[in-house]
């Protein structure tokens, strides 16, 4: 409800400004800057639209997990091979804070990239093979094997479930709109990012790169099988290092981008009433993610064959 | 995951070789290229097949003689101007059998406009370009790209095959959002 209040509010300010402008003394006329919401909760609201919740997204990624085990075990059970849903190795995120995006500017302050907590949460309960494959050997094992890839085709229409289309469209928009800002707002802020990076022997170009960097000092971790990666050597260098990453990522773009979002209320104001319709549609889709999900899953349990 | 205009401007003249091979192997338009990629051991390859204009792609990943632990990649990075795009990367980690991804429609809203990397490497699962000695690659480096997949690496989408042969997707969110 914020973010309808705040979007709003930016919104009558703005239609309302020539009619109420008129009625004042010119000296008292308002400026645009003391008029157009604050740049963090203009962005907040429409990330909260444009991202959904952590929840949401977490759904989504769970629900095109069962959906594409569905589509593979019922092309599998239609030729006549056994088939069982293994369960879903969720790497959590329940906690972690949306984007936007990738663009320094406008990309959220971050103690640490989520690296470490994604793997540990994958490695505890490890990826699981099929649990009808793991029963079988030889040819019996070759069989189901061939039969698999006969019915990978089946798999690919659900490849893109985990993101609704509506949160591509409206994502994809945002993230060119805040390039853009950020171009006009602060020109010199990926140089100088590239620059400042590398003073700090990290040769990151952008947060991906940085990202990539910060993951590379933890030990490799099979996560074939459920296991406790904490407890390997060096885990704790790569936590450290992660953190250490975050902390130089911030120190070289946070006071521009601190900047940047401060003074872009009153230009994203208005992106989000251009796009209104978009960011309604992407918050619906998201909030339809859960039940689709449970679907998913739901059909997934279903298959057995045989 | 970025390129520096210099670095770009090599880049692009070696794809321009690449689709010139292609274009005149195949006489299909020079907007898409085609080839095989090979790395030990072996005669492990990857192979690619990909539209700059269509936006669309297709690998292959076919190990050949892998050692135990050991998988076998090809990956491939488009170029979205400004933006980040999630790399494509196709693994198997089952001796002599390949993972394909078929084909791979991006959307059109991305501006994919260009290739940043593009191919092949053989090491252990979820570290298969440390170091980047285990990669040949075609376009660009393979340094910048986190081979780890299924671990919630938001910055690949990745069509892996385990060892025992049990097939795997991870489609890594929103594609030009290296987070989310």
């Amino acid at each position: 409800m914020t973010r309808i209040r705040v979007i709003a509010a930016g919104l009558t300010v703005a239609v309302g400004l020539p009619l109420t402008g008129c009625a004042r003394p010119t000296d008292m006329q308002p400026t645009a800057a003391h008029l157009a919401p604050p740049g963090p909760d203009v962005l907040a609201d429409i990330v909260d639209q444009a991202y959904g919740t952590p929840q949401q997204r977490a759904a989504g990624r769970e629900r095109q997990f069962y959906a594409w085990q569905a589509a593979l075990g019922a092309c599998m059970v239609d030729k006549g091979a056994e088939f069982e849903a293994p369960p879903y190795a969720s790497p959590g995120l329940d906690s972690q804070k949306a984007g936007p995006g990738d663009i320094l500017a406008f990309a959220p302050h971050r103690e640490h990239f989520d690296i470490g907590t994604r793997v540990v949460n994958v490695a505890t309960t490890g990826e699981q093979s099929n649990p009808v494959l793991a029963k079988l050997t030889g040819p019996a094992a070759e069989t189901w094997i061939r039969i698999q890839m006969e019915c990978e085709p089946a798999t690919k229409a659900t490849e893109e479930l985990a993101v609704p289309p509506a949160v591509l469209t409206a994502t994809a928009k945002l993230h060119r709109e805040l390039a853009d800002i950020q171009q006009e707002l602060a020109p010199g802020l990926v140089a100088a990012y590239r620059t400042c990076m590398a003073g700090r022997g990290l040769p990151a170009d952008d947060l991906p790169d940085a990202m990539n960097i910060a993951g590379q000092k933890y030990p490799n971790v099979d996560t074939g099988r459920p296991s406790n990666p904490t407890e390997l050597p060096g885990w704790a260098a790569g936590v450290a290092f992660e953190r250490q990453v975050a902390a130089a990522d911030w120190q070289c773009r946070g006071q521009d981008a601190t900047r940047v979002v401060n003074a872009s209320g009153e230009k994203l104001t208005a992106w989000a009433g251009q796009h209104q319709a978009e960011l309604t549609a992407a918050a619906a889709a998201w909030a339809a993610m859960p039940a689709l999900r449970d679907t998913a899953k739901a059909d997934a349990g279903k298959l057995r064959g045989k | 995951m970025r390129t520096t205009p210099g670095r770009r401007r090599g880049l692009t003249a070696l794809l321009a070789v690449v689709l010139g091979f292609a274009a005149a192997t195949v006489g299909a338009s020079p907007a898409w290229a085609s080839g095989y990629i090979y790395h030990a051991p072996g005669g492990s390859y990857g192979w690619y097949n990909f539209s700059i204009v269509d936006d669309w792609l297709h690998l292959q990943a076919q190990p050949q003689d892998l050692a135990v632990g050991k998988c076998y990649d090809i990956i491939f990075d488009w170029d979205n101007g400004p933006m980040h795009y999630d790399a494509r990367l196709a693994r198997s980690c089952k001796d002599w059998t390949i993972r394909n991804t078929q084909v791979s429609n991006e959307p059109d809203i991305y501006n994919l406009v260009n290739v940043q990397k593009l191919g092949v490497c053989y090491g252990t699962n979820q570290a298969t370009n440390v170091p980047t000695s285990n990669c040949t690659a075609t376009i660009g480096g393979m340094s910048g790209i986190n081979t780890q997949v299924g671990t919630g690496n938001m910055c690949v989408r990745a069509w892996s095959m385990k060892p025992d042969g049990t097939l795997q997707f991870f489609g890594a969110g929103i594609p030009d959002d290296c987070y989310n």
